[in-house]
């Protein structure tokens, strides 16, 4: 995935500071489909993660001048979506439908011939809890290493690598739970 | 650098999404050559990247609108509505008092004050203080007009009688202890008239 850096995001935060709107609106687009797809990863709803997008734009607006440059500018505004996909998530209940599990678990276990083990991964992720589910992404889809996701969830660098394999144990234990065994993945 | 088996697990991740450094690369390949224990972390966390690789893009995302809502949300923010009652110097120290006056128990504290010194205002006041008005006993006289004067503590007796026989006035009452006294006058008589001498005379006031 594309990165932006620093070197353009941070004029671009310090002009909003200004109130400039150009600027505010040169970092939206640099920097919304990920916070989007990020959002929509943890809330599971289209609507719901455009809610937070536009709340996490409008509270980047709001704080820009209190941006302390303690992290990176992206990270800072991924910290701002990740706290209100978290309070938004408190309000709905998100699951993969049971259909989806029910049609995994019923085919008599799935391997390479049948399944393709990726996608099969792919509903695992969803299957997981929020948390376990939110560091994955950011790892393997967002592509931050570990000083930028810990800058991201507001914890210890430590905590986020311990965070990751149990995620990854999280995900074994559903996808056995899906009638996948470990020596097909 | 030398890594350990728990440091080098805890590169795989970031070794896979690319973001080692080019010397923890280099380590966490030799470590991989050192400790095969590794290549089964490494394949599992693989198969959770190579997921990532082929997932579905994001729904599509309408940036416009989305955008045109956020600038709706921050004109919000920068621009209030203003409230006209607060306008004026006196602006900060009305803030300051609805901040005061809005802690509840700040609020309860000024009540209990004010109940305090009501009460004590009660207890001091001494029971049986008689306030006393400047009034008359004169009776009434329909054909007379009666008028409530104390004169000027300087005023000698000479010029008293002097200025009541100007007027026409006769003492009916007085003087009370706070040195009233009635006067009564024809009806007739111009009463404004009649006070304007009192006024100008400076040694009486009614």
């Amino acid at each position: 995935m594309n990165k932006k850096s620093d070197d353009v995001l941070l004029p671009l935060l310090t002009a909003c500071a200004a109130k400039d709107e150009e600027a505010f609106r040169r970092l939206y687009d640099e920097t919304h489909k990920r916070i989007f797809f990020f959002a929509h990863r943890i809330v599971g709803d289209r609507d719901m993660a455009e809610d937070v997008v536009a709340e996490t734009y409008m509270a980047v607006w709001k704080s820009a001048g209190a941006f302390k440059g303690r992290s990176k500018v992206l990270t800072w505004i991924f910290g701002i979506a990740r706290n209100l996909s978290m309070n938004a998530l408190k309000k709905i209940r998100f699951d993969v439908s049971i259909d989806d599990c029910h049609q995994l678990s019923t085919d008599g276990g799935l391997n390479s011939k049948n399944h393709d083990r990726k996608e099969v991964i792919s509903k695992g992720l969803l299957k997981v809890s929020a948390k376990h589910r939110e560091v994955l992404d950011l790892v393997f889809y967002q592509g931050f290493n570990y000083n930028e996701i810990a800058a991201i969830l507001n914890v210890p660098e430590n905590t986020v690598k311990t965070r990751v394999f149990y995620a990854k144990k999280a995900l074994h234990e559903t996808l056995c739970k899906m009638g996948v065994e470990q020596n097909d993945l | 650098m030398t890594y350990s088996l728990d440091e080098l697990k805890g590169m795989i991740p970031i070794y896979l999404n690319g973001r080692l450094t080019a010397s923890e690369t280099a380590a966490f390949e030799a470590g991989l050559r050192q400790h095969p224990e590794l290549e089964a972390e490494l394949k599992d966390f693989s198969a959770i990247k190579e997921s990532y690789d082929v997932m579905a893009d994001p729904p599509d995302i309408d940036s416009e609108a989305l955008f045109a809502r956020i600038q709706k949300g921050i004109h919000g923010v920068t621009k209030p509505v203003t409230d006209h009652r607060e306008e004026g110097p006196f602006r900060p120290l009305m803030s300051f008092l609805r901040r005061i006056y809005h802690t509840p128990s700040l609020s309860w504290s000024m009540a209990g004050l004010q109940f305090a010194a009501l009460l004590l205002v009660f207890l001091v006041i001494p029971r049986h203080a008689v306030f006393r008005t400047y009034s008359s006993t004169a009776t009434s006289d329909t054909d007379k007009v009666h008028l409530n004067v104390v004169f000027d503590k300087e005023a000698k007796e000479i010029e008293i009688r002097t200025l009541l026989q100007k007027l026409g006035a006769v003492i009916t009452s007085g003087p009370s202890a706070e040195g009233l006294y009635v006067l009564t006058v024809e009806k007739t008589t111009d009463i404004d008239a009649l006070l304007t001498v009192f006024a100008e005379a400076a040694t009486a006031w009614r």
